[in-house]
């Protein structure tokens, strides 16, 4: 024993199971992904991929270390018609929907400064990012919910547990999003 | 707090999460040639960048933690703490490159017998995941000690750091590896004579 808090073997042991449930999880998305040649040769789609699950992700850990920590501090309380538990799944639907909508400005704005030459016109790009980040976040913010409050009812710590979940969940529902709003209107 | 205050709080970072999304983006979108040249490829991507995310919050979360239980000062930053905590991380990082590359190619074969997606390149995968996850996690790690470090001297709480710091480049720096190794792997096993 080195007579740290922190040791090498710990951190791996507490670790590892989780990471591995959830490498699963990514390896079904990029499956997913796997099984469209179209999509893969697509550049300005998979130049979305980053950008929607990078946002999604972060909305959804937001909203999951507030409610946790309104968990423990006791502000929000473990059930579904808490109102400070509302007026945060409000705050990160309408934080969501902003920011994919500058997100949306800031893509159309630098493919045409640029002249980025987009393999599908702009406006197919536009709707694919906001419909897939519409569909996320709605699912996202109400699965980091869900798991919060059972995490929380089970007492286990959802610090440790729901960051790592919503992240992950987040990037398959973020991928599948995509790949199905480009088959509906992309190709 | 009121409403407006925490979605002030919060846009600022998502807006530039969002800006280091479309320069990870970017990388992913010129890998068209890579993704077709080394069938299964896809599949590491969203599972090496998700990893990436989840090993090093974690870690600057931790870091984050030792700087509040003063296990690490301003003066001894470089400690026994941090040591283990290093060390900790490039072994979950090398365990999980190795997973992630076995569970890749192992769906993607599985899946190639029924014919819905092409059957997968076993060396280029395992080589493209080890390399790349451990070249870019030795990045991350210097990354991540360098903004707790710099943090630290300028006295903000690096729990309000590290996160959306990580957010923003971490993609980034992780696809930029998966690039620059895929590429490297596509020609030299091209050179030494292993079919791709």
């Amino acid at each position: 024993m080195s007579g740290t808090f922190y040791t090498a073997g710990k951190i791996v042991r507490q670790s590892l199971p989780l990471l591995m449930l959830l490498v699963l999880l990514e390896i079904i998305a990029g499956q997913f992904l796997n099984t469209s040649e179209k999509i893969l040769g697509m550049s300005s789609v998979l130049m979305l991929i980053p950008v929607v699950n990078g946002v999604g992700g972060n909305i959804g850990s937001i909203l999951g270390a507030r409610i946790t920590s309104g968990l423990h501090v006791g502000y929000i309380e473990p059930k579904l018609k808490d109102r400070n538990l509302r007026k945060n799944l409000l705050l990160s639907l309408v934080l969501g929907g902003s920011v994919f909508l500058i997100m949306g400005i800031i893509i159309f704005v630098i493919t045409r400064i640029m002249h980025f030459e987009t393999d599908i016109s702009i406006w197919r790009l536009l709707i694919i990012f906001l419909a897939s980040g519409a569909i996320l976040i709605t699912v996202l913010c109400f699965i980091c919910v869900a798991s919060a409050l059972y995490t929380y009812r089970k007492g286990l710590d959802p610090d440790n547990i729901v960051t790592p979940i919503v992240t992950s969940v987040g990037d398959f529902i973020g991928i599948t999003s995509i790949m199905v709003m480009t088959l509906l209107i992309g190709i | 707090m009121k409403f407006w205050a925490m979605f002030r709080q919060s846009f600022v970072v998502l807006i530039l999460c969002g800006i280091g999304g479309i320069l990870a983006g970017t990388v992913l979108g010129n890998m068209t040639e890579s993704l077709r040249d080394v069938p299964g490829l896809i599949v590491l991507i969203p599972a090496i960048i998700g990893m990436k995310g989840n090993i090093f919050t974690t870690m600057g979360s931790r870091l984050g933690s030792a700087v509040h239980m003063g296990l690490i000062t301003p003066e001894k930053i470089f400690n026994k703490e941090m040591a283990e905590n290093v060390k900790g991380t490039m072994i979950l990082a090398v365990l999980m490159s190795f997973i992630t590359g076995v569970f890749a190619s192992l769906s993607s074969y599985l899946l190639s017998l029924t014919g819905v997606v092409p059957s997968p390149n076993f060396l280029a995968i395992m080589i493209i995941s080890i390399v790349a996850t451990f070249i870019t996690s030795i990045v991350l790690i210097a990354f991540t000690v360098c903004i707790v470090y710099v943090a630290f001297k300028k006295g903000l709480d690096p729990d309000n750091i590290t996160g959306p710091t990580l957010a923003t480049l971490g993609d980034f720096i992780a696809l930029l590896g998966i690039f620059a190794i895929s590429g490297a792997a596509i020609y030299v096993l091209d050179a030494v004579g292993v079919g791709l």
